[in-house]
């Protein structure tokens, strides 16, 4: 499976799926104009790797910043990443923020709780 | 008249932003480039130590901002613009940070928009909460990006009620203007 590259912008996040060396990840800020035209590839990788995935998949995501409509395609990646539990497969979600960044750890629990999905905090 | 009479009104102008503590004011498109820049300027140039106050005022400035890119309409033929036009100030004033807009939308979305926000302004911080994540669950990802999100999660991250104001332009728009205060804890 051909891994997926996005290079990072003062608007969207570097992006690494890799499926042959075992990376995933998510990580910068992310405001892009256009969400959806964005995250769509991302959707769609997942997609495609969710078929045949690796026997552990950890997703790290490093956001330092999102705006609202992030939100809603953080949370589809991870209903994607959801389908890997209901076939008994490994996931786990690492979400990045500083010790004390309260909104950012919250933000993560409730990622978390609507996705039904482990999420382990991990501090900068 | 002359030349230098008529241009009294600049010095009028950075009287009044002076008055009102206006670190930064704008009137015009809001294109992701401004964004960009005024996300900047806000981080290098407002002065926030606090790193959760700096985000707070970065998020609600890139809510209110990029409501206006994505729904802003023409004001005097109500059509879509994009991106969209509109008048931006951000403020320190009483040891707090407001965030105000100005906005034409159609005079069909008033209703709902106010609506919207009375909701949220008559809600408690456990029930924005809620809202917040019921929204977040059932709202589909659009190109728009529904406003409405935003809205709740600025009340939800400043703990403020949102200030807001209609006016009516003509036949097929209004004027919306919006405040969010974002006070140093």
């Amino acid at each position: 499976m051909k891994p997926l590259n996005i290079i990072e912008t003062k608007q969207s996040p570097k992006v690494i799926l890799d499926k042959e060396k075992n990376i995933f990840e998510i990580s910068g800020k992310s405001l892009p104009e256009n969400v959806l035209m964005f995250y769509t590839p991302i959707f769609n990788w997942l997609n495609e790797y969710i078929k045949s995935p690796n026997p552990e998949t950890v997703l790290i995501l490093n956001i330092t910043y999102h705006n609202t409509s992030t939100a809603k395609a953080i949370l589809n990646i991870l209903r994607i990443l959801y389908k890997l539990i209901e076939t008994d497969k490994s996931v786990e979600i690492h979400w990045y923020c500083k010790e004390n960044d309260e909104d950012a750890i919250e933000e993560g629990e409730d990622f978390a709780e609507l996705a039904q999905i482990p999420i382990k905090i991990r501090h900068l | 008249m002359n030349f230098n009479n008529n241009m009294k009104y600049v010095q009028k102008i950075h009287q009044t932003m002076e008055n009102h503590n206006i670190l930064l004011a704008y009137d015009g498109l809001i294109s992701p480039e401004i964004i960009t820049a005024f996300t900047e300027i806000a981080e290098k140039n407002f002065n926030i130590d606090d790193e959760t106050l700096m985000k707070k005022v970065y998020h609600v400035m890139v809510e209110c901002l990029q409501n206006i890119c994505k729904h802003a309409v023409d004001i005097d033929t109500g059509k879509t613009s994009n991106p969209g036009k509109g008048i931006f100030l951000v403020a320190f004033d009483n040891n707090e940070y407001r965030v105000i807009t100005g906005n034409a939308i159609l005079n069909q979305n008033v209703t709902e928009i106010q609506e919207n926000i009375k909701e949220i302004n008559s809600l408690n911080e456990k029930e924005i909460k809620e809202l917040y994540m019921k929204t977040l669950k059932n709202d589909l990802i659009s190109d728009r990006g529904g406003a409405g999100l935003g809205l709740i999660d600025m009340a939800r991250k400043t703990k403020q009620k949102i200030g807001y104001y209609f006016e009516t332009v003509n036949d097929k728009t209004s004027f919306i203007s919006l405040s969010i205060r974002i006070p140093k804890e």
